[in-house]
């Protein structure tokens, strides 16, 4: 019976859950197109997504050109979106490699400069003229996490989501889209949807994850998702909601398992409890 | 066509309007003050997007003003969006009084705030990165309310 508990205690505390969203450093998050990528459209601007914490005092963004000559180039940031774009004056020529030094940017709060990043690609023949093709959210897991929280340095109770996605494709290439995700159902949404993601897609296949916290992430929760190619045109499928009804986390500070007066039933009791208290990964459409 | 649909100009209502058989299409993005765009999705206009708050709504942080007693406290906004005005605390907390007293609007006032275990404005550029306008020492930092 004790093995039953251990094993029950081992796998909650393997079962790793989401990360929540960090915050204060002002890290680039990721980049469209990313580092490897191929067939990316000519004649359309690169983006870089920061967090949210950063901001953009013209650092300069250097750009390596096929030739071998280097530019260094002074991007646009929108900064609602934490996304730094960089138009290249002259041409983008087919069928070349670029590589784009994205710059580490200074934060609102923070003293120190965060992650800039390396960006290699390949263009493609020619430019994205058709929007993209998306059929939306498809799916939603959730799972209860409690983890510290790195700005308030307190234990925070978080719901964290899997949105699984349909397929998707552009004539830029699947690596030339941006992935925007909203959340479109549950409380504090006063006006509107609100958008939680908005950046480079995760890998063919994977779910997009998104952390909330309890507050806005209890009751009857949807998402919707569409993509976005370099030159700002958008794919459908933002009509299509990835829905789960979630619960409050039922967390708990400590407690201890007395000894069982009837054999084991006390053991297998609270094994039991710690099973449902790590159930994991609730699907629901 | 979809059968027995009236077609009317497609809106974002999470109903297919021009019974062409897809559901609120070609509707373009609204583009927002800030950055980004608002989007159709779910049958609604998505708000705009925002960015973090810059400080935990209510938050204080040690600024240093150059009369009086040279140390005030800025508050968060609470939208987490700014800080308030630098406001004369008095007194001074005991352990940097005398800083504060000797060496009034300095870098060593600063650096007891920071010696102290306060959230301090990095008016001096202790830390020469040359942004005197971060904060510096034991700050609650970004908080991203999601």
């Amino acid at each position: 019976m004790r093995t039953v508990v251990a094993a029950t205690v081992a796998a909650c505390l393997l079962s790793a859950p989401a990360r929540a969203q960090t915050c204060g450093a002002p890290d680039l998050l990721s980049a469209v197109p990313p580092d490897g990528a191929t067939l990316v459209p000519t004649g359309a601007p690169v983006q870089a997504f920061y967090a949210a914490a950063a901001i953009y005092q013209s650092e300069p963004v250097l750009l390596d050109l096929p030739d071998g000559s280097e530019q260094a180039l002074v991007g646009e940031f929108a900064a609602a979106e934490g996304r730094l774009t960089l138009t290249p004056p002259d041409p983008i020529l087919p069928l070349a490699v670029y590589t784009v030094h994205w710059p580490e940017l200074r934060g609102t709060t923070s003293g120190g400069k965060g992650l800039g990043k390396k960006v290699t690609f390949t263009t493609g023949a020619g430019p994205d003229v058709a929007p993209p093709s998306f059929a939306g959210a498809t799916a939603l897991a959730w799972d209860w996490v409690r983890e510290n929280d790195d700005c308030t340095d307190k234990m925070e109770d978080r719901l964290a989501f899997d949105v699984s996605l349909a397929e998707a494709s552009d004539d830029g290439g699947r690596d030339s889209l941006t992935l925007v995700l909203s959340q479109t159902q549950g409380p504090l949404l006063a006006t509107g949807p609100r958008q939680i993601y908005i950046g480079s897609m995760p890998s063919a296949g994977k779910p997009a994850h998104a952390s909330l916290a309890v507050d806005s992430a209890v009751g009857r929760i949807c998402f919707a998702a569409l993509v976005r190619d370099l030159t700002d045109k958008i794919s459908g499928g933002g009509d299509r909601e990835a829905c789960a009804q979630t619960t409050r986390p039922p967390f708990f500070n400590g407690c201890a398992f007395a000894p069982a007066g009837r054999g084991g039933t006390g053991l297998l009791l609270g094994a039991l409890g710690l099973l449902l208290v790590c159930r994991r990964r609730r699907h629901a459409r | 066509m979809t059968p027995g649909c009236a077609p009317t100009s497609e809106t974002c209502n999470g109903v297919d309007d021009d019974c062409d058989g897809v559901v609120d299409n070609d509707i373009p993005p609204i583009p927002c003050p800030g950055g980004g765009f608002r989007y159709c999705v779910g049958g609604r206009m998505s708000d705009c997007p925002t960015r973090c708050a810059v400080c935990v709504p209510g938050g204080q942080r040690v600024c240093f003003i150059s009369y009086c007693t040279y140390w005030g406290l800025q508050t968060c906004a609470a939208d987490g969006q700014s800080w308030g005005y630098c406001v004369e605390r008095r007194p001074v907390p005991s352990a940097c009084a005398g800083v504060a007293s000797d060496k009034k609007h300095s870098r060593e006032t600063e650096q007891c705030c920071l010696d102290n275990g306060f959230c301090c404005l990095d008016e001096f550029d202790l830390n020469g990165n040359g942004d005197t306008s971060e904060m510096l020492g034991r700050c609650g930092d970004v908080l991203c309310v999601q």
